[in-house]
């Protein structure tokens, strides 16, 4: 799911096409930063353009994305359906519009906003980590809690310690993934050669069938 | 009697699964990385009431009593004395 329909990718173009794209808008001080939205039909078409061949995008977008990926404009100026691409954005005062980052990876964990490939990043910062996946999962007596995964640089003898000391300078607390998995073995990866988040997922789980956590 | 070793094979097993004994320091600040979080602090202090028979007091519910494996085994020492119910 994370993966999502790659719409990072399309955004280039999206917004050199439609610079008064409209968003899902909030402001703080000085900023505006919103999701950017799409008009459905047009979102099918960028799909189409993504490699996803010509018959294809409706379904995926139909089995890929959630019911409420589909719209009503976001200050309701219109009547049409839009497509919540994902795509957080950021609009300075010339009204240009930058990327920020996905709303897919944001979540939050005991009340703290955390965004998932902040950490990812911060993991991968450290000199023996070679990949890293983050994932939020629901918890039941917390809500949410991070579960990470790296891979840890050949003869490394990285542990879940030291990483975490490491995470702890640079993260907030509630942004420390409560588990840590260390794998020698690259993570699995997608189709398209991205970290596999969802297996990660199954990871934690394998490792909790052993009877290692409660 | 120190129960240090004690307590570091339950942290380890608890909350470290991939570290081995003499990797984690006895004095190692399990709460600022970490490693133990509030709901963490809970069990561990179940984990102590039952393993080593004592109450632990309301008040002594105060993290710092919990943030070594040091730490913890002072707490159980001055903690030996069983609190009288309803005190």
């Amino acid at each position: 799911m994370a993966d999502g329909l790659g719409f990072c990718d399309a955004f280039r173009s999206n917004v050199d096409r439609q610079p008064d794209a409209p968003a899902l808008v909030w402001h703080d001080q000085e900023t505006t930063y919103g999701e950017l939205f799409d008009l459905a039909d047009q979102a099918r078409a960028r799909l189409a353009q993504l490699d996803l061949g010509p018959d294809e995008p409706v379904g995926v977008l139909a089995t890929k994305s959630p019911a409420d990926k589909f719209v009503a404009h976001p200050q309701g100026r219109d009547d049409r359906c839009y497509f919540r691409t994902g795509d957080l954005v950021r609009r300075d005062a010339q009204g240009r519009v930058f990327l920020v980052g996905r709303s897919d990876f944001q979540v939050k964990v005991r009340g703290v906003a955390i965004n998932t490939a902040e950490v990812e990043q911060v993991l991968l910062e450290h000199p023996d980590v070679l990949e890293a996946a983050v994932v939020a999962r629901p918890d039941p007596l917390t809500g949410r809690r991070l579960v990470s995964a790296v891979q840890r640089a050949p003869s490394s003898g990285l542990n879940s310690l030291a990483l975490r000391a490491h995470c702890a300078r640079r993260l907030p607390q509630a942004a420390v993934p409560a588990t840590m998995q260390i794998v020698d073995e690259p993570l699995p990866k997608t189709s398209t050669g991205k970290v596999d988040r969802n297996t990660v997922d199954r990871l934690h789980e394998l490792s909790r069938a052993k009877g290692r956590l409660s | 009697m120190s129960h240090v070793d004690t307590i570091k094979q339950f942290v380890i097993e608890e909350f470290l699964p991939d570290v081995s004994a003499h990797e984690l320091g006895v004095d190692h600040d399990l709460l600022a990385d970490g490693v133990i979080d509030s709901l963490g602090v809970l069990k561990l202090i179940a984990w102590v009431e039952d393993h080593f028979e004592l109450s632990v007091d309301d008040t002594a519910l105060d993290p710092n009593n919990f943030r070594s494996i040091l730490a913890i085994d002072s707490f159980i020492k001055g903690s030996s004395k069983p609190a009288t119910a309803g005190g």
